[in-house]
């Protein structure tokens, strides 16, 4: 048995080895995998990223695709749920055989599909998951394109405690990786700048009722409140925050930039107001790089743009340049053409630092009347 | 201190509230049919969307639409009764469980489907209000929600103590038999019965989608916890069930405010698993 093993062990290198390597882009679709939450309760804020995906592929295959190919996207639903993420994973890389993944949205469902891509030999990237221990782990095969909560931390509590004055901080967070690494990546900023942290829960995503929390908080003397999660759960934090009557007694911080899109100053309406936050891109950017996507967005979708549309956008167009670039579907070559890549999109300069973690710029940015708008930056990441 | 302590008395006793009008349309299914209704909470969702439309397209006022999503959820369970629960009446629970179990799936996705995923909000305009006393907050649409679900619920005890399809019905929770042979058409006995579960789902519904938000995933958690709260308070009991909710919806509020709010769903269970232990019965002894 043992023998018959070794034998065959030695006939896949022996075939690994023989196969023409470097071989040029074969003429047949460029299958690209993404997982994303299109259903529960974050699937509003995935089909955001999807959205930016999708802007991307039309363009790269109305443009003669990549070396005359089409991309073919196999889509996903994660449901933000860390198995069914695996389970795409595994069907993504094993049965249609993609050469690429994009995602997943959640840190946790990211974190867990990690290991396939490394075992499957699949570079994943994701536009979203900020938990910073997904690029610390040393796995090569993931990629994160987008910050991370320590850079988004960095960026964002020097500017709230020196120009907002905000020195105790409340945290009402997500109970998940993200918002439990988020917590954890501010208090580390926050210790050394001399501020400190008054009150700290978490709540369970598509959680409706925090009048419990909100209760609770009122009885405390935060003057900052630092959220963590996403669209539809924050929307309800701060619409129960406003009718326990706490408005006006702490600045509301949504530094990971959960609540600036459309959907949340439609939902939360006139409580969105002076919600401030950092986020590597928002429609209010001036640039002209910035301004043509947000126009060519708008014609497509009929909303603005905000970071995770952005993101989408942003991963497949880096991960086609890497397809180009390598001139091959073999993963190994795409991994290492991924990792090289200098990328300019919407927001600015973008390139992978040798952990494969995207180094892009931050903004300050508010909500005032409704609207979105830039308050500080570009601050430098590095 | 202490008035954080009553404003989480008020939140839980509110949400308490809601809890009760949705397990006691459980509770009565049981009690009359014998039957689990696993899809007790796709009637409350489904009851939402129906007066989330009422508002939006026929452009009706709150209290219209919660209307008419009772009219119209009341209707749509009865029907239910009719062609999906009728042929299993009499059969061992487990076959109910499974059956509600498929059609609460079956609802969940076609609603996902044709509704699709983003949440949504009924807006009754009464939440900008807000009251004040003794340092305790209330907005108007919590206070209408309490006043709405009590009246609610007395309005089922009336029915069921007082008109003669109420005593009907408690004839048949006593025995089905006996209540044949004494001329009552059970048939009709079970059509109403859903009809009024229906109905008090889709006003807790309606209320909630005030409250929080319509979206089709809303009825999923909310049936397993109900169906705590009906286990708790004693199976068809209709004085244990309202008991139990508000003790319920108390555990969730205080153990949320004043132990940690990420576990909030688990410590109903906890109170399932110490009942159990200690009072096996239920909280009042599983009389009807």
């Amino acid at each position: 048995m043992r023998k018959f093993l070794m034998l065959l062990l030695a006939a896949v290198v022996l075939c690994g080895l023989t196969t023409p390597a470097g071989a040029e882009l074969p003429k047949a679709p460029v299958k690209i995998g993404v997982v994303l939450p299109t259903s529960g309760a974050i699937a509003y804020d995935g089909g955001l990223a999807l959205n930016g995906i999708r802007m991307a592929v039309d363009e790269i295959n109305g443009a003669g695709g990549i070396g005359g190919n089409n991309i073919e996207l196999y889509v996903e639903d994660s449901a933000g749920v860390p198995a069914t993420a695996v389970a795409a994973m595994e069907k993504l890389a094993g049965m249609e055989k993609v050469v690429a993944v994009i995602g997943d949205f959640g840190s946790s469902c990211t974190l867990a599909m990690m290991d396939v891509a490394q075992r499957a030999r699949v570079p994943l990237i994701t536009p979203v998951s900020l938990a910073p221990k997904i690029t610390e782990m040393g796995n090569i095969w993931m990629f994160r394109g987008c910050d991370n909560s320590a850079m988004i931390a960095k960026a964002f509590t020097k500017w709230a405690v020196q120009e907002k004055k905000v020195d105790k901080w409340a945290y009402i967070a997500i109970n998940t990786d993200y918002g439990r690494g988020s917590v954890e990546a501010f208090n580390a900023d926050l210790a050394s700048i001399g501020a400190s942290v008054v009150f700290t829960e978490y709540f369970n995503q598509g959680e409706t009722d925090y009048y419990p929390i909100v209760t609770k908080l009122s009885a405390s003397d935060a003057n900052g409140l630092c959220l963590f999660g996403e669209t539809v759960d924050l929307s309800r934090v701060v619409a129960q925050y406003h009718e326990m009557g706490l408005g006006g007694k702490m600045l509301i911080m949504d530094p990971t930039s959960g609540t600036f899109n459309e959907k949340f100053i439609e939902l939360a309406r006139e409580n969105a107001n002076g919600i401030v936050g950092a986020s590597r891109f928002t429609a209010a950017i001036q640039t002209p790089a910035a301004q043509k996507f947000v126009a060519d967005y708008r014609k497509r979708y009929n909303a603005d743009p905000e970071k995770y549309a952005q993101a989408g956008y942003d991963c497949t167009k880096m991960v086609a340049l890497a397809i180009t670039k390598a001139d091959s579907t073999d993963t190994e070559k795409i991994r290492t053409a991924l990792a090289a890549v200098q990328y300019e999109g919407p927001q600015g300069k973008a390139y992978f630092d040798e952990k494969n973690q995207l180094i892009i710029d931050e903004y300050i940015i508010a909500v005032n009347d409704g609207k979105l708008e830039v308050v500080a930056g570009p601050i430098s990441a590095r | 201190m202490t008035t954080v302590f009553f404003q989480q008395m008020l939140n839980g006793v509110i949400l308490g509230c809601i809890y009760a009008l949705i397990a006691l349309g459980l509770s009565l299914i049981y009690g009359i049919l014998e039957m689990a209704n696993f899809a007790h909470g796709e009637f409350y969702m489904l009851g939402a969307f129906m007066a989330l439309f009422s508002m939006t397209l026929l452009g009706v006022p709150f209290f219209a639409a919660m209307l008419i999503a009772m009219a119209g959820m009341a209707l749509f369970s009865a029907l239910t009764e009719r062609f999906i629960f009728r042929p299993i009446v009499g059969k061992p629970l487990i076959n109910s469980m499974l059956l509600s179990f498929g059609l609460s799936t079956a609802l969940a996705n076609l609603a996902l489907y044709f509704f699709r995923a983003d949440p949504r909000k009924i807006t009754s305009g009464l939440a900008g209000i807000r009251f004040r006393f003794m340092g305790l907050f209330l907005t108007g649409e919590r206070l209408m929600i309490l006043i709405l679900s009590v009246v609610l619920v007395l309005c089922l005890a009336w029915f069921i103590q007082y008109t003669r399809m109420g005593k009907a019905m408690r004839a048949v929770a006593q025995d089905r038999t006996a209540a044949q042979l004494a001329g009552i058409n059970v048939r009709r006995v079970y059509s109403v019965t859903f009809a009024v579960s229906g109905a008090l789902a889709a006003a807790a519904g309606t209320m909630v989608g005030a409250m929080f938000f319509v979206s089709p995933e809303m009825g999923f958690t909310v049936v397993l916890k109900s169906f705590v709260i009906v286990i708790l308070g004693g199976f068809g009991s209709v004085k244990g069930v309202i008991f139990a909710a508000i003790l319920i919806g108390l555990t969730e509020s205080l153990g949320g405010g004043f132990i940690s709010y990420a576990y909030k769903d688990a410590y109903p269970f906890l109170l399932l698993v110490l009942l159990f232990i200690l009072r096996p019965e239920g909280l009042t002894g599983g009389n009807r």
